[in-house]
């Protein structure tokens, strides 16, 4: 349980993945809306929310075959009970190589995480 | 999405070693509880309960005022200088101390009216720069954090005098405190202010005797014995408004800017979290005063004071975690005052010296801060109705706190208008 009062300095979400890329973008976006996971077509796209804001993390590399993205603003205003719902749309950018193939993994040890920093000032 | 959340808290209280301090002793629970004085108290040592103002009257001693020969509005404006460190810091303010109605009715009674701060809540504490090393992140970083404060609480006073008996008065005063005090913490960490700001508003009733008797005699010198007894009718309570702290990126201070600026947005987000009776301070008060007067005018005054706080969670409201939880005083003084219809210029001045000794004990570090110094001053009377302007100096020295060898300088400058009231003129 989070303590009152705190402001998130650092959080990071990690993504393991499997690519040869070198170079690309990656955008995530708060939902307005939750979706059930059998309804997902491959390239469905749902409404974003941009209450607290358009689009979160932009990343060019992984490191360590771990994608980051910076969702400080995304979990500091769930914290703050600004976002109703509390799921993330992936999306590549448009200036990525269509041909090329980025994979998500999502099992065994890999399970996304998210690394945190806030501020207390108590 | 499943998530493993891993998180890094920075546990930041301990980096508030003191760097740099400005009043300190208003940063333990609500403040310093020392008692603001008129000019002419201040003068004698000081101290409030005995005779300093003219011959037998103290200004803020209700059960002396029927010894005055006309109604008086008095203001008292003071200021204080404190050098830490042998004057390499140097923090200095000016306020106004009370304002006064005294009323006395037929030699006998009184009413008197007056407002003033009762606590000052004013610090500034600068901790010093850490370099924190964050294993999880693998990076390090430079962190300073600093509080301060400013506000306090204000006392609005009523007070009555009447006699027991042809050698005894007493008076009561019912002392109502009220008002509100902001504190703001920042912590920078590389270079960004993170701050949170939170406003305490403080409520209490309190209540104090006055007593006075002319019983006393030692060989021919006339005595005055004075005993003073405060309670609280309605313990002083705390409630506090914690603002959501923000990242201070265009470095306003405030919490402002569009969606660019101060991070979070200030449209989102949530209301102020109030926390109702966060602390209590629940006083208890003896004052004694021995007023001696050896030869005509001259008066050797002594009185010894104990005060300390049965609240049991006042020092949650201090940046600091603590309170002072006691203070025992003792002073010794000496006025000349001046003749009822002086004939000459310096039998119009009154004079006044006197030493004191303060020790403060801290609640929960058992700490004693001990403060001794001393004080004089003059007072002068104009005018057919015994108007009075009084100035007070005290130089003292504070030690047992994280920054030893404070030395604190105080001024104070009344000025006391007297008036006809309640007194039958004499047919012309």
């Amino acid at each position: 349980m989070l303590p009152d009062n705190i402001i998130f300095k650092d959080a990071d979400l990690y993504l393991k993945c499997d690519t040869t890329i070198n170079s690309f973008k990656v955008f995530a976006y708060p939902f307005k809306d939750s979706i059930s996971i059998n309804d997902i077509d491959l390239f469905s796209v749902e409404q974003m929310d941009t209450t607290a804001l358009e689009f979160i993390g932009a990343t060019s590399s992984t490191v360590d075959s771990l994608l980051i993205l910076n969702v400080r603003d995304f979990v500091n205003y769930i914290y703050l009970n600004q976002l109703t719902h509390y799921e993330l749309q992936l999306s590549s950018s448009t200036g990525n190589d269509p041909f090329s193939t980025l994979t998500f993994i999502n099992a065994g040890p890999f399970k996304p995480y998210i690394i945190m920093r806030y501020v207390a000032t108590n | 999405m499943l998530l493993r959340i891993k998180v890094v808290l920075f546990s930041l209280v301990a980096l508030l070693s003191v760097g740099f301090s400005q009043s300190l002793m208003n940063a333990f629970g609500i403040g310093s509880p020392a008692s603001n004085f008129d000019a002419a108290s201040m003068g004698t040592s000081p101290m409030s309960l005995l005779p300093s103002f003219q011959e037998g009257v103290s200004i803020s001693n209700p059960v002396t005022w029927s010894q005055l020969h006309y109604t008086y509005l008095t203001g008292t404006y003071g200021g204080q200088q404190s050098e830490i460190q042998s004057g390499l810091m140097k923090n200095g303010r000016t306020y106004l101390q009370q304002i006064q109605l005294i009323i006395p009715i037929k030699k006998k009674y009184a009413f008197g009216l007056s407002i003033g701060p009762n606590t000052n809540r004013l610090y500034s504490i600068v901790g010093v720069e850490n370099l924190v090393d964050d294993g999880i992140y693998g990076d390090s970083l430079t962190v300073r954090k600093s509080v301060s404060g400013y506000g306090g609480i204000t006392s609005l006073k009523p007070s009555v005098a009447f006699p027991l008996t042809s050698l005894e008065s007493m008076a009561i005063t019912i002392d109502y405190l009220f008002g509100s005090s902001r504190g703001i913490t920042s912590i920078s960490i590389d270079g960004t202010n993170y701050i949170q700001k939170e406003q305490d508003i403080y409520s209490g009733t309190m209540m104090k005797l006055f007593f006075h008797s002319k019983r006393l005699k030692y060989k021919d010198y006339g005595m005055g014995f004075y005993l003073s007894l405060k309670n609280a009718l309605k313990p002083l309570s705390v409630n506090r408004i914690s603002h959501q702290p923000f990242e201070d990126n265009n470095e306003s201070g405030n919490h402002d800017g569009s969606y660019y600026s101060d991070f979070p947005d200030l449209s989102l987000i949530p209301d102020a979290i109030q926390s109702n009776s966060i602390g209590e301070i629940d006083p208890f008060e003896i004052q004694v005063g021995l007023d001696v007067n050896i030869r005509p005018r001259l008066h050797i005054l002594s009185e010894g004071s104990h005060w300390y706080d049965r609240g049991d969670n006042g020092h949650t409201v201090s940046v600091l975690n603590d309170k002072i939880v006691s203070l025992d005083q003792i002073s010794l003084g000496l006025a000349l005052f001046s003749r009822r219809l002086p004939r000459q210029i310096l039998n119009q001045f009154h004079y006044r010296g006197g030493f004191f000794a303060k020790q403060y004990t801290l609640y929960h570090k058992g700490k004693r801060i001990d403060e001794k110094g001393f004080s004089f001053g003059f007072g002068v009377k104009f005018g057919v109705t015994d108007n009075q302007i009084d100035f007070g100096f005290s130089i003292s020295q504070r030690d047992g706190l994280d920054v030893n060898g404070e030395l604190i300088q105080q001024f104070s400058v009344g000025i006391s208008l007297g008036d006809i009231w309640f007194i039958k003129r004499r047919e012309r």
